[in-house]
């Protein structure tokens, strides 16, 4: 697990977690996302059935240290609203 | 997924954070838990998928799920049914022998003025010692705060099911150290402790916040105390279609997901509807029996008492799955 995580860092992190598990840089309408830190992603347009959101945020908790529920991606909606939350809570644990 | 065809007010309403239907109304409430075309979640399956898509191992969830009724539909749910409904009554006697004893072990701490937190002081070490003599297992290990409790949610990501499945390996292994060794009795012994723990505890807390609260003032021997636990600590139980149907005019597909909100029960003055806040159908609380004899040792005791209530403050847990109280404070006065 790398010690220090800044925002842009945990953004790359989680679009690779979402690439691992629905291919998400497939996708034409994404492709170019790593290279997008300002393009807001809504985690309902990606349509994640429940395994694959499990799957997403176990590689992200692996990396970044903190518990995440699936309840968050709909209560947070966006990736920067995820990426915010684990700065925020890696910030207090 | 079914077309939405009920809005509020209607039999069930859309919950669109859960994904699924809630059902708040009694009589809704009764024919959705006795409908043959729902069944519970596959709980037992899903930790089977998450094993083998993740390479995990949840072998102690899985051996509790597989023998927690409330889990199980078909031949399964009527083989564990029938075991938990043994494990009941062959320790029966026991507990019941004994009861009174435990309650005023556990209450004790109100028969003299002062400050009680009941949750800590009282309600939590009686339900811990009870459910031990009724799994004949003095100590689980079960702590109170654990994330056992939990495991019901479907809001808990692969993290904390891992932290559950490790706490789980403790009361398993003790139940096992204590002499026994058939899995099946181990496994049903876990689903007792797992569901009934934290069931009865939320059930005798509210219920008797409920009593003390209408009795601020009162000598405890001049209490009111119902025949049934006003309030439950199970506030819902969740369905799956496991095939298409039409409920109270909801049409359901399969898959589709419903919560059946128990606590509607409680919002009435009629005890016989009241009853079936322990559920209804084919998944109706095997424990309901010997809680309320639980439930009636601990109002005699409490109204044997001398001193009076007085001022009582709850504080609700922070708890997707039960209703059980954080903190239960009560001003004991002579």
């Amino acid at each position: 697990m790398t010690a220090t995580l800044d925002r842009p860092a945990i953004r790359l992190l989680a679009i690779e977690a979402l690439h691992r598990s629905i291919g998400l840089l497939n996708d034409p309408a994404y492709a170019r996302l790593r290279d997008e830190p300002e393009r807001v992603i809504v985690f309902a347009d990606l349509e994640l059935d429940s395994l694959s959101t499990l799957e997403v945020l176990m590689e992200i908790e692996e990396a970044v240290g903190i518990e995440l529920d699936p309840e968050l991606l709909p209560e947070l909606e966006t990736l920067d609203g995820l990426v915010g939350y684990i700065a925020a809570n890696r910030a207090d644990a | 997924m079914s077309v939405i065809e009920d809005k509020q007010g209607e039999a069930a309403t859309w919950d669109a954070r859960l994904g699924a239907w809630v059902v708040d109304e009694a009589a809704a409430c009764r024919a959705f838990l006795t409908h043959g075309s729902l069944s519970p979640p596959p709980y037992v399956e899903l930790y089977g998928e998450l094993e083998e898509r993740f390479g995990l191992d949840f072998s102690n969830l899985r051996l509790a799920f597989g023998h927690i009724p409330l889990c199980l539909h078909g031949p399964q749910h009527a083989n564990a049914r029938k075991a938990i409904a043994g494990q009941l009554a062959r320790r029966r006697s026991a507990v019941l022998s004994t009861m009174a004893e435990r309650v005023a072990l556990h209450f004790g701490c109100l028969g003299q003025p002062g400050q009680v937190e009941l949750m800590a002081q009282a309600v939590e070490p009686f339900v811990a010692d009870f459910m031990g003599a009724l799994i004949a297992v003095a100590d689980t290990g079960f702590d109170a705060d654990s994330l056992i409790s939990r495991i019901f949610s479907r809001g808990m990501g692969i993290a904390k099911r891992k932290r559950a499945e490790a706490e789980v390996a403790a009361p398993r292994a003790r139940i096992e150290a204590s002499g026994v060794s058939d899995q099946a009795d181990v496994g049903q012994k876990l689903a007792m402790m797992i569901l009934g723990r934290d069931a009865l505890t939320g059930t005798l807390a509210y219920s008797l916040r409920d009593v003390l609260a209408a009795g601020q003032g009162m000598p405890f021997a001049a209490l009111d105390w119902p025949d049934l636990p006003s309030s439950t600590g199970v506030p819902y139980i969740e369905r799956m279609a496991h095939e298409s149907a039409i409920v109270e005019g909801l049409t359901l597909a399969p898959g589709d997901r419903v919560r059946i909100m128990l606590r509607a029960f409680g919002e009435t003055a009629d005890p016989r509807e009241r009853a079936q806040f322990f559920g209804a159908g084919a998944h109706t609380c095997l424990g309901r029996p010997i809680a309320l004899e639980a439930w009636a040792a601990i109002g005699l005791y409490l109204r044997g008492l001398p001193t009076t209530v007085g001022a009582l403050d709850c504080q609700a847990r922070v708890d997707d799955i039960f209703a059980i109280p954080a903190r239960l404070d009560l001003e004991v006065c002579p």
